[in-house]
């Protein structure tokens, strides 16, 4: 069963009521993360991606500062109608949740082991002594040497890569259907960034476990992902397939994003492509498309009436853009000309014999 | 070895660093032995006029220590600076102090290195009143033509702080780094605090700030794709220690140090087409605490042989300007 929905958010809204009004962090939101498939949600700071990922599991106060609209299917219930007891058991049971800063995630006064044997025993009737050995067990699956002796060390006593192995192994215990990752490795340096997304893939691909990964970088998504959702200001902007999305992205935000990363083997010469201005305030949300103030092809259209979330003919991507079909054509003959002149930069140089430097004598 | 600018009789270094050293000395944790903590060890390089130098590493590589100490914002335990011929390390304070209108320094957290309680155009102004530049007309002209400068408005000589965004006021920060005219700047992660569009504006600002000012920057970061694109040269830092500097292309088309082969090949490319083989590291990061014999890297290294167990390598030019600090390069 590959195409099996396991989670389906459809038309989300999460308001946050504010002194100065209900603000729609999330407003309308729909995808969905099928069995066994890795999905990535990325946007910058104030794109409401976390607050997506906070919704699914329903973590954010909604006595006094949330509500919701929509639904969140998940193995045929809907989360959003469920009471707190029931969303109780699905928590760490059946849909875990890592989060950006291991330090702070960890309780400092409990041994890790002790927080692992919690989660393991809160939702599984087994004695002590079995939920020790499997609390072992997990940390040696997410690869911590000397198992039987780092159970009983504090949060202190790790590096930062190793906390975040250990939350992971929490979040394994109960065996989730769905681990619902929060930029898991921002706060990590690139070398140990490497090892956790090798450690989500594996552990993705042997247990068969679905991924929310929440991020801002491309790369990481480029390199784990099957498919992304491209967040803009609480809306998704774009949809796709990662393939597409990196060969072909159509709506300009997303294009925008990847030229605004220095990526390896780009021109240094060349200044990067940078969106002007910044995400604006939920207070003022523009009028007409969300990016329209920021983006270099709108007009009148664009700052009138908001553009629907549409699928493209071509490439099945889902995209919100009046203008989408024009610019992807665009972006390509640029990339294309990029390409060219990359390459003939290059023959010029080995001709004249290496690079020249102009500050060199 | 004299390196290639000296055998070609090439221009004196804005800055030449020669065994800088930054110990400290700590109890180690539950025991009453004290430890030293060779936080930057003995590493040596220059700067010339115009470059820009970038230093990358992982978090505890000493690289923001390196940064501080240049400035003597920490003072080192050994080793010269030396800034147009002068060791800063040896200066007395008053002639410190000269100097350091010519050195400035950006730092990384854009919110925590302003003064929540300063309106933006007395922060400019102060480093102006600090060396006594102007009277408060020429003084107030001189904040807001470097507010222009770096693209914000005349309008925001008067907020303050927390009415900005993380960008804008990275932007101030460059501005007072830039109000007092230096010609070196000692940018500290200037960018790793921002979005990616916002980090991408800034680099094009600090690019075009350079052509425009004539400035040298030497530029800390741990983000690989950042110091590739605005680097001319780069010093690869690891454990305290420089272990591989070379030019940007060099450095990239042919990484010599294990580490720095290891620390490119963990970058995530944004393609999906490149399913490139990657090298992962066992392990974390030593602590500083615990000293190693030989090569620092020899326990995460997987070329390592005994040699590296015994001997530290020294730095050595393995090509025209690429030097390495390992016995297989």
């Amino acid at each position: 069963m590959p195409e099996e929905l396991l989670l389906e958010v459809k038309a989300l809204r999460t308001y946050f009521h504010t002194a100065r009004g209900k603000l729609a962090a999330v407003d309308g939101v729909s995808f969905d993360v099928k069995r066994g498939e890795i999905v990535g949600v990325v946007g910058e700071s104030g794109c409401g991606k976390s607050v997506t990922a906070q919704s699914v599991l329903r973590l954010l106060d909604e006595k006094h500062d949330v509500s919701y609209e929509g639904e969140i299917r998940f193995a045929g219930s809907n989360l959003l109608e469920l009471k707190q007891r029931q969303m109780r058991e699905i928590r760490g049971n059946e849909i875990a949740m890592i989060f950006q800063d291991p330090l702070s995630s960890l309780n400092p006064v409990y041994t890790i082991g002790e927080q692992i044997i919690e989660a393991i025993m809160l939702h599984q009737k087994i004695r002590r002594k079995e939920a020790v050995r499997k609390a072992i067990e997990l940390l040696r699956l997410t690869g911590i040497p000397s198992p039987e002796q780092r159970v009983w060390e504090y949060p202190h006593q790790l590096s930062g890569g190793m906390r975040q192995r250990v939350m992971i192994a929490i979040a394994l215990a109960c065996e989730p259907q769905l681990l619902i990752a929060d930029e898991p490795t921002t706060a990590l340096d690139v070398t140990i960034q490497a090892q956790m997304m090798e450690l989500i893939t594996e552990l993705n691909r042997k247990l068969a476990m679905s991924v929310l990964l929440i991020t801002h970088d491309l790369g990481v998504v480029a390199e784990t992902c099957q498919r992304v959702v491209v967040m803009y200001l609480g809306q998704v902007v774009e949809m796709a397939d990662v393939a597409s999305l990196f060969a072909r992205p159509l709506h300009p935000y997303t294009i925008g994003l990847m030229g605004a990363i220095p990526r390896m083997d780009s021109d240094r010469t060349q200044d990067l492509q940078a969106i002007e201005g910044s995400v604006p305030s939920l207070l003022n949300v523009p009028s007409g498309c969300r990016f329209a103030p920021r983006c270099a092809y709108a007009d009148e259209q664009c700052r009138q009436h908001m553009p629907e979330l549409k699928r493209d003919a071509a490439s099945g991507t889902m995209v919100r853009c009046w203008h989408a079909g024009t610019l992807a054509e665009a972006f390509e003959a640029t990339e294309a000309a990029i390409a060219t002149e990359t390459s003939e930069a290059a023959e010029r140089a080995e001709e004249k014999g290496g690079v020249q430097h102009a500050i060199y004598p | 070895m004299p390196s290639i600018h000296e055998q070609e009789g090439g221009p004196m270094p804005l800055l030449e660093v020669k065994g800088l050293s930054k110990h400290y000395s700590t109890k180690r944790p539950a025991s009453f032995r004290k430890s030293l903590v060779k936080a930057v060890d003995d590493v040596s390089f220059h700067i010339y006029e115009g470059e820009t130098y970038g230093l990358v590493g992982e978090s505890g590589c000493g690289k923001s220590t390196l940064g501080k100490t240049l400035l003597r914002l920490v003072e080192p335990t050994a080793g010269e600076a030396l800034y147009q011929g002068e060791d800063l390390n040896r200066m007395p304070s008053r002639q410190l102090r000269a100097s350091r209108r010519q050195l400035q320094m950006v730092f990384q957290d854009p919110y925590s290195s302003l003064n929540p309680r300063k309106t933006i155009g007395r922060t400019l102004e102060e480093p102006l009143i600090i060396h006594g530049i102007g009277s408060p007309q020429e003084r107030t002209e001189l904040a807001m033509r470097m507010l222009e400068t770096v693209g914000l408005q005349e309008e925001h000589y008067d907020r303050l702080p927390h009415e900005l965004s993380g960008g804008q006021r990275q932007r101030i920060g460059l501005a007072r780094a830039l109000i007092l005219e230096p010609r070196l700047v000692i940018c500290d992660e200037p960018v790793s605090a921002l979005d990616v569009i916002i980090q991408s504006q800034i680099i094009n600002l600090m690019r075009k700030l350079q052509r425009e000012l004539k400035l040298t920057y030497l530029f800390i970061a741990h983000d690989i794709g950042v110091i590739r694109h605005i680097s001319d040269r780069i010093g690869v830092m690891y454990l305290g220690k420089m272990v591989e500097e070379a030019r940007t292309d060099d450095l990239f088309a042919q990484p010599l140090h294990p580490y720095t082969q290891v620390l490119l090949s963990a970058v995530p490319i944004p393609d999906p087409r490149v399913k490139k083989e990657r090298m992962i590291l066992q392990g974390d990061i030593p602590s500083p605490l615990e000293t190693v014999s030989g090569c620092a890297f020899h326990p995460r290294c997987p070329f390592a042989v005994e040699t590296c167990r015994k001997l530290a390598p020294a730095k050595r030019e393995v090509a025209p300007g690429h030097f390495a600090a390992c016995h297989l390069a």
